[in-house]
């Protein structure tokens, strides 16, 4: 082989492929895609505007209650958000709030909450001094409130339960007939006896497959129904906040040396072998495909036969595979930066931006490594094929048929990431590991567990040595293939060339 | 001067087919050598042989001082007959690279591109893509760029395909040039006037065999001595006349093939009492005849 004729096809075919103007499309489309999945739904949701609804309260006394709770809500999220201080918070809020921050920023979350449930609530007043000058605004911060409009709330803050979600008195013979027109996106209807067991509660509405407004409306009428049965058990709100607490356990991770509580960003590494099998998956998928493809551009070109005039077909092949995969660590390492960018800057803005910082604390260098020398012979393996198809066929149409299988080992890694994900050391998924097109795939989703240093060495020596073969095969039939303009071989033809001298 | 290239014995098939069986041949350095064959005889396949592009399954095929074709790149330019350009390529790249991949270095082959390119009447497109050339500039290009490391040996494998006369008469003379820069030119034609107009020598396959190969002169000097005349009238069946063996009738014009004991006068004085002859000339037999007798004796026996 010789190196030179090598780096020289390489750098050809990387020129030829980042010259283009699609590759920056693509190099982009993936991240607009990305951003479009954190943007899109926030952005429809805007459009959407408020959702009205109406309730029909059969009990006299719980939409009272419900409508207190879900005020209370909103002033404890106004109170947050004047506590925070900041320029932009203090731009959006209106002088009522922004002149509570002082005494807001004094207060904790969980005090900021209460005080907010009791200005709803006109529950007794608070005792701490910051507290106390906020609840002496009772009456201005409640009439306030009761004048605010979605639109309104929603240029304060989007999250305000009174920007997404309007009541509208409706008589009960409307009820339908608005629902049906659209006016009213559904409504409640309370039982006479909300606190019973086998209370009836119903939702209807043209669209129940939208779920946003049932969900929160239910979540808020429950946490009133809980308390007011704790309430007529005799329990104090601590007590039937305890009653209510769910069991959970804590993780704690168990390593040769013993065991300690897993952190967020632990937490999140569990889960990032998923990412690096999708990684593994898009690169080789998308990247090695070029290959087959500029083979067949060069065969349609007629360009394969000047080619194999002046250089080895081994060092052709080895040149283009070299000039494809620096296209692809390119557009891999491009997506990367700007989704990782993306998640700081614009997914700070979400409330996103911890993400990024805890995907980059999971991330270890012995997973780094082992991606790389995976990704690479993954690469160069599935790079082997596609260049003997795009060497054997004359376009795309006849090359559909050797892809089949192709595809087949691809897709079974991704169908398996899961199960194996959630259990690495299950013999399947070590046998699984040992088959060298599933080996990268394999490997990287049990990197969580992760699998003992044997398997990695064994199953990278299997799969290098697999690679070589490959690439020796593939360049036979690489040569064999560039200059057949017929019909494409059958697959026992194919075997042979793969074979020949 | 060692020959330029020198094949022993050598063949090679395609599953059970010999598309080239036990063939021999030298080249002699500094000539011009045709390939002579009809469709499908070996030729393009021989000459990948010589070019490295295969190899041979018997036999051996050495070039250039006996050294294995792939081992002299650098001194051989190839031409096939299907060739294409680049497409999105910048032409001046595009001939750059085909200099490098024989082992110019980058910038003397960007220099020699862009001098080459310019005398060839393309410095107007220089930075343009491939795909905005028109045929010929982008066979002269494809030209430009198999040659710009100035090999030794040029191999051409139909280079008058598709060609009007006048740019036929551009690549007769191009080969000219490179025999009297002492380069040794080998193409493939089944246009065999084009052959006998240049070449120094030749070798006619087919099936993948030789049939005929040496000198113009040594090919034709086994081949029937022939006569041509005009004439008018009605000359019969030409095999009648004494002499005769075969004969190619235009009409007006005929080309006698004689027999090797043919007594051109005897012939003269049959033909006087058949026909009003305007033109009687004895010669050697043209290359078409010899390719004819190589290839069409096997073909009638088939």
């Amino acid at each position: 082989m010789k190196l030179h004729d090598v780096l020289l096809v390489a750098r050809r075919d990387y020129v030829a492929y980042v010259g283009r103007r699609r590759f920056w499309i693509s190099l982009l489309i993936t991240p607009a895609i990305f951003l479009a999945f954190m943007l899109v739904p926030g952005l429809i949701s805007q459009f959407h505007g408020a959702r009205h609804y109406a309730v029909v309260d059969h009990s006299g006394w719980l939409l009272q209650a419900v409508e207190q709770r879900i005020e209370g809500q909103d002033f404890a999220k106004l109170l947050d958000l004047a506590a925070q201080g900041s320029a932009a918070s203090a731009t959006k809020l209106p002088a009522t709030w922004s002149a509570l921050a002082p005494q807001a920023a004094k207060l904790d979350a969980a005090s900021r909450a209460t005080l907010g449930q009791a200005l709803a609530s006109g529950a007794p007043a608070p005792t701490d001094p910051a507290a106390q000058m906020i609840w002496r605004q009772r009456d201005a911060l409640l009439h306030w409130y009761a004048s605010l409009t979605p639109d309104a709330a929603a240029r304060i803050d989007r999250s305000l339960y009174v920007a997404r979600f309007q009541r509208v008195d409706t008589p009960a013979a409307s009820l339908q007939g608005a629902t049906a027109q659209g006016k009213l996106d559904g409504y409640f209807t309370f039982p006479k006896d909300p606190l019973a067991a086998d209370a009836a509660y119903t939702y209807a509405s043209r669209n129940l497959t939208d779920t946003d407004l049932r969900d929160w409306y239910a979540g808020a009428v429950s946490a009133v129904v809980q308390a007011r049965r704790a309430s007529r058990a005799g329990l104090s709100s601590d007590e039937a906040r305890l009653l209510a607490q769910a069991v959970s356990f804590q993780g704690q991770l168990v390593t040769e040396h013993g065991h300690k509580a897993v952190t967020a960003a632990e937490k999140v590494a569990q889960w990032l072998p998923v990412g690096y099998v999708y990684l593994l998956f898009i690169s080789i998928m998308q990247i090695a495909q070029l290959l087959m493809m500029s083979t067949i551009e060069e065969k349609s070109n007629r360009i394969a036969e000047m080619l194999l005039a002046a250089i080895e077909p081994s060092d052709i092949m080895a040149g283009k595979t070299l000039g494809v995969a620096g296209v692809g660590v390119t557009l891999v390492g491009s997506w990367l930066v700007i989704i990782l960018g993306l998640l700081a800057t614009v997914g700070a803005a979400l409330s996103m931006g911890g993400v990024a910082a805890q995907i980059l604390a999971g991330i270890s260098a012995w997973n780094i490594v082992w991606f790389l020398v995976y990704f690479v012979l993954g690469f160069l393996l599935y790079a082997a094929v596609m260049g003997a198809v795009g060497a054997s066929v004359n376009n795309i149409r006849e090359a559909q048929p050797y892809m089949t299988p192709v595809m087949l080992f691809l897709m079974l890694p991704l169908i398996l990431m899961v199960p194996v994900a959630q259990d690495p050391t299950a013999l399947w998924a070590r046998v699984l590991s040992y088959v060298p097109p599933l080996t990268p795939f394999m490997m990287m989703s049990r990197s969580a567990a992760p699998p003992p240093l044997a398997d990695y060495i064994a199953t990278t020596a299997l799969l290098a040595v697999t690679v070589v073969i490959a690439l020796v095969a593939a360049g036979k039939v690489f040569r064999r293939g560039l200059l057949n303009a017929g019909a494409p071989p059958k697959l026992r033809e194919l075997m042979a060339w793969a074979r020949s001298r | 001067m060692p020959d330029a290239i020198t094949i022993r014995d050598a063949s090679k098939y395609f599953g059970a087919h010999a598309a080239v069986d036990g063939l021999s041949l030298d080249v002699p350095a500094g000539s011009i050598y045709g390939f002579l064959g009809r469709n499908g005889a070996g030729k393009t396949t021989t000459l990948r042989m010589i070019t490295g592009i295969l190899q041979p399954d018997a036999g051996s095929v050495s070039v250039l001082g006996g050294s294995r074709p792939e081992d002299v790149r650098a001194r051989t330019g190839y031409l096939p007959e299907e060739n294409g350009l680049y497409k999105d390529m910048r032409v001046l790249d595009m001939v750059s690279y085909f200099g490098q991949l024989r082992g110019l270095g980058r910038r003397e082959a960007n220099a020699r591109a862009r001098t080459r390119l310019a005398a060839a009447g393309l410095e107007a497109n220089l930075n343009a893509k491939c795909n905005t050339l028109s045929k010929g500039m982008g066979q002269k290009a494809q030209v430009i760029g198999t040659l710009l490391h100035d090999p030794e040996l040029v191999v051409l494998d139909e280079p008058f395909s598709g060609l009007d006369p006048v740019n036929a008469e551009v690549v007769l003379s191009l080969m000219k040039q490179f025999r009297r820069e002492g380069r040794t030119v080998i193409f493939s034609t089944h246009v065999v006037e084009h052959a006998e107009q240049i070449c120094d020598s030749v070798v006619i396959i087919d099936r993948g065999q030789r049939k005929r190969a040496g000198t113009l002169a040594e090919v034709k000097a086994g081949a029937n001595r022939t006569v041509s005349i005009d004439y008018e009238g009605d000359a019969g069946e030409w095999r009648e006349l004494p002499g005769v063996e075969s004969a190619d009738d235009s009409g007006r014009h005929a080309e006698l093939r004689l027999r090797p004991d043919a007594d051109t006068q005897d012939l003269l004085k049959a033909l006087v009492e058949r026909v009003r002859l305007r033109h009687f000339d004895t010669g050697e037999a043209s290359l078409k005849q010899v390719f004819l007798e190589a290839v069409g004796a096997d073909h009638e026996a088939a």
